[in-house]
C-alpha cells in the first residue's frame, strides 16, 4: 500500500501544480441556466424558411440597453451559426479584428451584426427569414444543418455567464 | 618480429559454446511449453488459469475499470464539443485543433512512456500514476476558462492515455499464466465496450436528467475517475516475464533454481529496443499489416458519421444511440471467441494470426455489406458485425504479438502498434484518399477503404508461418542467455565474441545464413572468402552497424546483438572499415582526433594515441597537417589503423587492409598489426589474400555464400584446395611459406 500511496500523492501534486494556475472557479456554471428554454422549434427537427423562434424566460428581466450590469437583467442576442462571445465581453468582440471597423465610427453596429448573423431582441421571439446553404456544393444530398443559439446580455451588453439556448436544425430546402 | 606460439583453440570455450547450443535445442518443448504453446487443442478452463496466477481477478478488474475511466474525457469531449465552444466561446474549429493535438500527443507519448518502463518493472505504478493525473486532468477541465488552458488539459489527458496504451496489455500480459491470456484480453477489451456504453448513459444522465452542464459532467465523471484509481490502488507488476519467459528460464535454470526467474537486466536502450522490435519478422509484419488497416480504418470512422448523417438522415442523438449499440455485437463476440482464440495458440500459434487475418477480412466484408445494404436493419446489423470483429482483432492480434516480444519490450511493441495504425496508416490513408467522397460520393469512399483493408489481410495473413520460428527465437535467447550465466557462474571461460546462428539480410536480400564465429582474447584470426561471401557484413553485425534477423553476438558473455554501434566502441570494439576508412577532407591529426570521440575529454589518452600512432607510421608524422585525401593509399590505411593506437580495442576488426596496395606498404601495415596483436588486443583480419592473411594467424574461417565453410587451423585451410581452388590464385602455399 505504500507504494500505490506515494504514487498517488505524486500524481495528485504534480498535476496540481500543473492545472492550478490554468483555472479558475469564479462565475464558472455548473448547473444548466434554466431562466430560458427554447419552445421552438424543436432541436434537431427539420423546418423550412422562414420559420419563427420562440422561447420562454423566467427570474430574468427584459430591460433591454439600459447600462446595468445584473446578471438578472438584460435582453437577448439571437445567434445564427455562430459561437458566442467568451462570458462578460461584448458583442464587439465580433469586430475585435476588424480594422475597417474600428476606424469607422459607430462600428460595429446592428447592421454589422446582423451580417454576422447576429440579432438582438428584447422580444421572446424571432422571425429567422434566411440562413445560408451550408450544403458542400459536390454534395447537395447532405443535410443543411444549422445551429441557433441564444444567450443573455446584461445592461451593458455583456455575455452573462457561460449559459448558452442553442437548437440544432434541419433546413429543408426543397420546401423553401 | 617473433609470431606468437600456436596453441590449442579453447577446447573448453569451444564445448561451453556447444552446450548452449545444445541446450537450445534439447528444452525446446519445454520452454515453448512454458510460453503457452502446448499442443493441446482445449483451452484450459478460465478459473483454474485464474486459480494458478495467484493474483484473482484484481488486476484485470482493475485495468479493465481503468479502461472504462479512460472512455470518459474522450466522450465526453465527444459529445460536450459545442456546449463547450459554446460556454467558453471558442470556434468549433479551435476545438477540433485542440482535439487534434490531443490525438498527437496520445499517439507519440506511448512510446516515452513505455521507455519509462524498460529498466525496472513499474507499469503497475504507471498505470495508477495516469489513472490519478487523468482523474485529475478530468476534473481541471471542468475548470478551463481559455484556449490555452483547454489544450493543456487535452494534451495532459492524452498522455495519460497513452500510458493506458503502453502498460495496460503488458501488465495484464505477465499477470496471468499464457494459456487465458485470449479470454483476458478479451475481457480487458470488453471494458471499453462497457465503456462505451456507460459512457453516454453518463453525460445523458447527467445533462438531461440532473441538469449539470458541460462543467459539472467533468466534474463528476473525474470523481468516478479518482474513484476508480483509488480502486487500482493495489495494482502491482508481477514482473517482467513472470508467466512466460520466466517460466523458460526456470527450465534452463537447474543448478541456481533458488535465484528469482523474473528477466534479467536488459542493457538495450530506447532506440535500440525499438530497432530489435523491428527486426522480428511477425512484429514488423504486423505492423505494416496494422499500418496499412489504418488505412482503411481511420478514415472510415470518419466517413461512417457522415455517411449515416447524408444516407439515413441520422441525427446526432440518432446516431449516439446507434454508436451505443455497438458494443453488444463486440462484446458477446469477445466472450465467444476468447476461449477459442486460447485453444489455438495452445495447440499452434499461427492459427491465431490466420484467425486475426479470417476477422480482419470479414470486417472489411461487413463494412461493404453495411455501405451498400439497401435496409436500414441490415445496415445497422452488418456495421456492428463490423465493429465486432474489429473487437476481436485487437486481444487476438495483441496476444500474438506480445507473446513473440522480451517481456520489457512489449510496452514499447503495444506502443509502436498505435503509431502504425493511427499515425502511420490513418494519416496516410486521409491523405490518400482525400477528395474521393468529392469525386464518387460516400458509399463509393467507403468501397473504395476495402482495398487497403484487403491487402493489410493479406499482409497480416503472411505473418502466421513467422510466429513460431520467432517463438523459437524468444526461446533461444534466453536459453543462451540462462546457459551463458550457468556457465560462467561455474568458472567455464567463454570466448571473447561469440557469434552463434547469424542471419542477415540487407532488405529482401539475405546474404548470411547461420554463421557462428568466435573469438578468444588476444587472438589472430582470419575470415576469408570470395567477393560477396559476407566477410565485410559479418564485420558489420560485430561492430553494430549491421544487426541480424537471427542469431546472437556476445562479447564477453554479454549479449550485445542489438547494441549500437557507438556503444560497443566503448565496449571496446573497433572496425577498421575497407576502402580506406578515413574522412578524406580532413587532416590527419583530425582524422585521429575525430577516432578520439568517445575517449571524451581524455587529453592525455589522445596525446598518447597520436604519438604512438606517429612512432609506428613516421610517414604519418611527417604529414600529419595535410588533407587525408591526399595520402597515398598505403598511408590512408595506416591512418585508419591509427584507431587501434588511439582507442586501445580489445577486439579489433580489419576488413580489407592489403586491398590495392603494393607489397612493401602491405607488409610494414601488416607488422603494425602483428604488433597491436602482441600488445594483446585481438584481431579479426578480413581478407581476399589468402597469403596475407595467413601469414598472420593460426586461426581462420573461410566463407562462401554467406555461410562458414571451414573454420579450423590456418594450415589445414590450405590443404582445402577444394575451396581455395575457385577463389585465390597463387600464392597461397607461398604465404604458408613465409610464416
Amino acid at each position: 500500500m505504500k507504494a500505490g500511496a506515494s504514487t498517488l500523492s505524486i500524481a495528485l501534486l504534480a498535476t496540481l501544480v500543473i492545472g492550478s494556475p490554468a483555472c479558475r472557479t469564479e462565475g464558472l456554471s455548473f448547473r444548466e441556466d434554466e431562466r430560458v428554454e427554447i419552445v421552438e422549434p424543436d432541436d434537431e427537427s427539420i423546418v423550412s424558411l422562414p420559420f419563427q423562434l420562440r422561447w420562454t424566460v423566467k427570474d430574468f428581466a427584459v430591460v433591454g440597453a439600459d447600462g446595468s450590469d445584473t446578471d438578472d437583467a438584460g435582453y437577448f442576442a439571437v445567434l445564427l451559426d455562430q459561437v458566442p462571445q467568451p462570458p462578460g465581453e461584448s458583442l464587439s468582440y465580433f469586430a475585435r479584428d476588424d480594422e475597417q471597423c474600428s476606424r469607422s465610427s459607430g462600428c460595429p453596429d446592428e447592421e454589422y451584426f446582423a451580417d454576422l448573423g447576429i440579432y438582438l431582441t428584447q422580444q421572446t421571439s424571432f422571425d429567422v427569414t434566411t440562413l445560408s446553404d451550408t450544403r458542400p456544393v459536390d454534395r447537395q444530398s447532405a443535410p443543411d444543418e444549422h445551429e441557433i443559439t441564444l444567450i443573455l446580455l446584461n445592461g451593458r451588453g455583456e455575455r452573462i455567464g457561460e449559459s448558452a439556448f442553442r437548437v440544432d436544425i434541419v433546413v429543408d430546402r426543397a420546401q423553401t | 618480429m617473433a609470431r606468437r606460439a600456436a596453441k590449442p583453440r579453447w577446447k573448453a570455450e569451444e564445448r561451453a559454446v556447444a552446450e548452449v547450443e545444445g541446450a537450445a535445442d534439447r528444452l525446446r518443448n519445454v520452454a515453448r511449453r512454458a510460453l503457452g504453446v502446448t499442443g493441446e487443442t482445449e483451452a484450459q478452463p478460465l478459473r483454474k488459469g485464474i486459480k494458478r496466477a495467484g493474483v484473482g481477478w484484481y488486476p484485470l478488474l482493475a485495468l479493465g475499470a481503468l479502461a472504462i475511466v479512460d472512455e470518459f474525457q474522450t466522450y465526453g469531449f465527444f459529445v460536450l464539443g459545442p456546449e463547450i465552444s459554446d460556454g467558453l466561446g471558442i470556434s468549433r474549429g479551435t476545438l477540433a485543433f485542440a482535439n487534434l493535438m490531443k490525438i498527437l500527443v496520445l499517439s507519440l507519448a506511448a512510446l516515452p512512456i513505455a521507455a519509462l518502463a524498460q529498466r525496472k518493472a513499474r507499469r503497475a505504478s504507471i498505470a495508477i500514476f495516469a489513472a490519478f493525473a487523468w482523474g485529475v486532468v478530468t476534473m481541471f477541465t471542468g475548470f478551463v476558462t481559455s484556449v490555452l488552458t483547454l489544450l493543456v488539459v487535452l494534451m495532459l489527458n492524452g498522455a495519460s492515455t497513452a500510458s493506458v496504451h503502453a502498460v495496460h496489455r503488458p501488465l495484464l500480459f505477465d499477470s496471468y499464466p499464457p494459456e487465458i491470456r485470449v479470454r483476458l484480453n478479451s475481457a480487458y477489451r470488453m471494458a471499453d465496450g462497457v465503456g462505451n456504453i456507460v459512457a453516454p448513459l453518463l453525460v445523458g444522465l447527467l445533462t438531461a436528467i440532473l441538469g449539470f452542464t458541460w462543467r459539472g459532467v467533468f466534474l463528476v465523471m473525474a470523481f468516478v475517475s479518482l474513484a476508480i484509481a483509488a480502486f487500482s490502488l493495489r495494482l502491482r507488476d508481477p514482473g517482467f516475464g513472470r508467466w512466460d519467459t520466466g517460466q523458460v528460464r526456470r527450465a534452463v535454470r537447474k543448478s541456481r533454481s533458488n535465484e528469482p526467474v523474473l528477466e534479467d537486466e536488459v542493457s538495450l536502450g530506447f532506440f535500440e529496443i525499438v530497432r530489435r522490435l523491428m527486426l522480428i519478422p511477425t512484429v514488423r509484419r504486423i505492423l505494416v499489416a496494422n499500418a496499412v488497416f489504418g488505412m482503411f480504418l481511420i478514415p472510415l470512422s470518419t466517413y461512417m458519421f457522415f455517411f449515416f448523417e447524408e444516407e439515413w438522415g441520422m441525427g446526432p442523438g440518432a446516431r449516439a444511440i446507434l454508436f451505443a449499440t455497438f458494443p453488444l455485437y463486440a462484446i458477446p463476440a469477445l466472450a465467444f471467441v476468447g476461449p477459442r482464440g486460447d485453444a489455438m495458440f495452445r495447440q499452434d500459434p499461427p492459427k491465431l494470426l490466420r484467425l486475426a487475418a479470417l476477422l480482419q477480412l470479414l470486417a472489411v466484408l461487413f463494412v461493404v455489406a453495411g455501405a451498400l445494404s439497401p435496409w436500414f436493419a441490415t445496415m445497422t446489423i452488418a456495421f456492428g458485425l463490423a465493429v465486432a470483429s474489429f473487437g476481436l482483432l485487437n486481444p487476438i492480434l495483441g496476444v500474438a504479438l506480445l507473446s513473440v516480444v522480451p517481456p520489457r519490450m512489449r510496452p514499447h511493441a503495444t506502443a509502436l502498434i498505435g503509431i502504425s495504425i493511427s499515425a502511420v496508416g490513418g494519416l496516410s490513408g486521409i491523405i490518400l484518399l482525400q477528395g474521393i467522397d468529392s469525386r464518387f460520393g460516400l458509399t463509393a469512399s467507403i468501397l473504395s477503404l476495402a482495398l487497403p483493408g484487403i491487402v493489410a489481410t493479406l499482409v497480416l495473413r503472411s505473418s502466421a508461418p513467422l510466429i513460431n520460428r520467432d517463438l523459437d527465437q524468444l526461446i533461444d535467447g534466453i536459453v543462451e542467455e540462462e546457459k551463458v550465466n550457468d556457465l560462467t557462474a561455474s568458472g567455464t571461460k567463454l570466448p571473447m565474441l561469440a557469434c552463434r546462428n547469424i542471419d542477415f539480410s540487407y532488405g529482401q536480400l539475405q546474404v548470411l545464413f547461420d554463421v557462428s564465429f568466435a573469438v578468444d582474447d588476444g587472438e589472430m584470426v582470419a575470415l576469408l572468402g570470395t567477393n560477396g561471401a559476407g566477410k565485410s557484413t559479418l564485420l558489420r553485425v560485430i561492430s553494430g552497424l549491421g544487426l541480424p534477423t537471427r542469431g546472437s553476438v556476445r562479447f564477453r558473455g554479454t549479449d550485445i546483438t542489438y547494441v549500437d554501434a557507438e556503444r560497443r566502441l566503448k565496449l571496446g570494439i573497433t572496425q577498421v572499415p575497407g576502402g580506406r576508412a578515413i574522412f578524406r577532407s580532413l587532416s590527419v591529426v583530425e582524422n585521429l582526433k575525430l577516432f578520439a570521440y568517445t575517449l571524451g575529454s581524455n587529453r592525455n589518452a589522445i596525446e598518447k594515441g597520436m604519438e604512438e600512432t606517429f612512432d609506428a607510421f613516421p610517414a604519418l608524422a611527417e604529414r600529419r597537417d595535410v588533407a587525408a585525401g591526399t595520402l597515398s593509399g598505403g598511408e590512408q590505411q595506416m591512418l585508419g589503423l591509427g584507431k587501434a593506437f588511439i582507442l586501445r580495442p580489445q577486439l579489433l576488426l580489419i576488413d580489407e587492409l592489403s586491398l590495392g596496395l603494393a607489397p612493401k606498404i602491405v607488409s610494414e601495415l601488416l607488422e603494425m598489426v602483428r604488433r597491436i596483436n602482441a600488445q594483446g588486443t585481438a584481431v579479426v583480419l578480413v581478407e581476399q589474400s589468402v597469403n596475407v592473411a595467413l601469414s598472420l594467424v593460426d586461426h581462420a574461417y573461410f566463407m562462401e555464400k554467406g555461410e562458414i565453410r571451414f573454420d579450423g587451423k590456418a594450415n589445414e585451410l590450405l590443404k582445402r584446395t577444394d575451396l581455395l581452388r575457385s577463389v585465390f590464385l597463387h600464392g597461397a602455399a607461398k604465404g604458408l611459406g613465409k610464416r
